[in-house]
């Protein structure tokens, strides 16, 4: 029997977290993630276990993240660009920019991921879940979550290895 | 109620279109399958390649041969082979060999009805696959893979005894 | 500090083969004010993923989703014949469906397919190759490789494939 406060309730943060990384609205974040726990609990009787609600809460809350875009796309609304801004080593080299600065520059970096790389990224380097875990909640197999961890890792190596480049 | 008898009367005749056989060979059945998992980002990536031989191909390897009149005995199998081959596909990949295999394996797993493995009692990373209709094999898969790569090769065609005795031969 | 062994967890944080664990060490090593150079620039990273995990709602949203999911509660308790019967129209749709879906299935099977007939449609394909010469290389190659293949499977020159298994 699935409980609100004890089953539901709890994954709030990791949807708010994850809605987040797509939308990259707060306000748009914290909406989704209210649908998302409302359409979970209205769905309670379907879930046995913990993990089928939190697999079906991922799902829609990256679906309606995914949809929240897509809207503002087709009404031309401009998302918030400066997220996007090019990853530019050469304008402001790594080695002058403070501790923060280099964090606002690794956000642009998980920014820039494909869709699917930024969520697996997510859950697994922010939220620390197993692949086979991952797998599970993504309804896809270990094989493809480890081969798209590992592109999303790659290319950000690859943007640090850029660094080297541009003088000291 | 309404909205019961609704989509009852919905997958009633949703039925009707999936009755019909899927009408791709199965490295066709793979690429698609590859593309729809979305983790590589176009189907063009290095990671893998696609040989295809159509029919018309086919026609002109066999015209070629024809008018060739060098033999061995190789190319002699081949002559007799050849009429009841319509296509080759050779699909391969050197990297992430696990990914590409594990959506080959399940591929042909989802599509029980359809591919029947030919004797897997022998090693498990090689193994083929038939494609049958009635008492007829319209289709080959061969999936093979290495610690180097992952092979599938994929004939279709007309496939009788006589094809399969001169193949042995070879 | 053994920072070696912080060099190779991160060559295999890249190569995707550390466990949640080792990962959660390498952002717990660079809580250290003071790394080696080649491994400094990779800080940022680390605090970036340790600090999005603190990421999370306002205090007051528990309030208004309980406020919201109580109004939920609330209504489904105002049964009415309809969602007391529902369990049952559900059964019911249920037995219904795979009732259809089992006759449709029934009748493709037991229809009588043309055995001279492919089902496949080659229209889509694009040749690799131009060169027939080429072409014939490929097949030879692939054709051999198959007869391996059903030799290894243990077929032989007598048997046919189209043995009824």
């Amino acid at each position: 029997m699935i409980n609100f406060r004890d089953d539901v309730l709890p994954l709030k943060n990791r949807l708010y977290r994850l809605a987040l990384r797509i939308t990259a609205h707060t306000g748009e974040s914290e909406d989704i993630v209210q649908e998302t726990i409302i359409k979970a609990w209205n769905h309670r009787n379907e879930f046995e276990t913990s993990l089928a609600v939190e697999a079906f809460c991922i799902t829609a809350c990256r679906n309606m993240a995914l949809d929240c875009i897509a809207k503002k796309e087709r009404q031309n609304i401009p998302l918030d660009n400066s997220i996007y801004d090019q990853v530019d080593n050469a304008a402001t080299p790594f080695q002058t920019l403070s501790h923060e600065d280099r964090k606002e520059w690794v956000h642009k970096l998980f920014q820039h991921l494909p869709e699917k790389q930024r969520i697996i990224m997510q859950l697994r380097d922010i939220e620390g879940k197993p692949y086979k875990e991952i797998a599970k909640l993504l309804q896809i197999s270990e094989e493809q979550v480890k081969v798209t961890l590992f592109r999303a890792r790659q290319r950000i190596r690859n943007e640090f290895e850029k660094i080297d480049h541009y003088g000291l | 109620m309404a909205r019961v008898l609704f989509c009852l009367f919905l997958s009633a005749i949703s039925v009707f279109p999936c009755m019909a056989e899927t009408d791709e060979d199965f490295v066709g059945l793979l690429l698609s399958e590859i593309k729809a998992n979305d983790c590589v980002e176009k189907l063009d990536s290095s990671d893998f390649s696609c040989i295809t031989i159509g029919p018309a191909m086919v026609e002109k390897v066999m015209d070629m041969m024809s008018n060739n009149k060098e033999t061995d005995k190789i190319k002699e199998h081949i002559r007799k082979i050849l009429p009841h081959v319509k296509s080759l596909r050779i699909f391969q990949a050197q990297q992430n060999i696990d990914f590409y295999h594990s959506n080959a394996t399940l591929l042909l797993n989802k599509n029980k009805k359809i591919y029947k493995p030919y004797n897997t009692a022998g090693k498990d990373s090689s193994c083929i696959w038939l494609r049958k209709n009635k008492d007829k094999v319209i289709e080959i898969v061969k999936l093979n893979k290495t610690d180097e790569d992952i092979k599938v090769v994929n004939f279709t065609g007309d496939m009788t005894d006589d094809f399969v005795a001169e193949l042995l031969k070879m | 500090m053994d920072y070696k062994y912080i060099e190779q967890l991160l060559e295999r944080y890249w190569e995707c083969k550390t466990t949640p664990e080792e990962e959660k060490l390498l952002q717990d090593f660079y809580l250290q004010p003071h790394v080696p150079n080649n491994l400094e620039k990779y800080r940022c990273l680390f605090d970036y993923e340790r600090e999005e995990k603190d990421i999370c709602l306002d205090s007051d949203f528990d309030e208004r989703i309980l406020h919201e999911v109580g109004e939920t509660i609330v209504e489904a308790k105002h049964n009415n014949l309809f969602f007391r019967l529902y369990p049952i129209y559900r059964a019911v749709a249920i037995v219904a469906i795979v009732f259809t879906l089992g006759m449709a299935a029934q009748h493709s099977f037991s229809t009588e397919k043309d055995s001279s007939e492919t089902t496949i449609n080659y229209a889509s394909y694009k040749d690799t190759y131009t060169d027939p010469q080429v072409a014939y290389e490929q097949v030879a190659s692939a054709l051999k490789e198959v007869s391996e293949g059903l030799r290894d499977a243990g077929l032989q020159t007598e048997d046919t494939i189209n043995i009824k298994k």
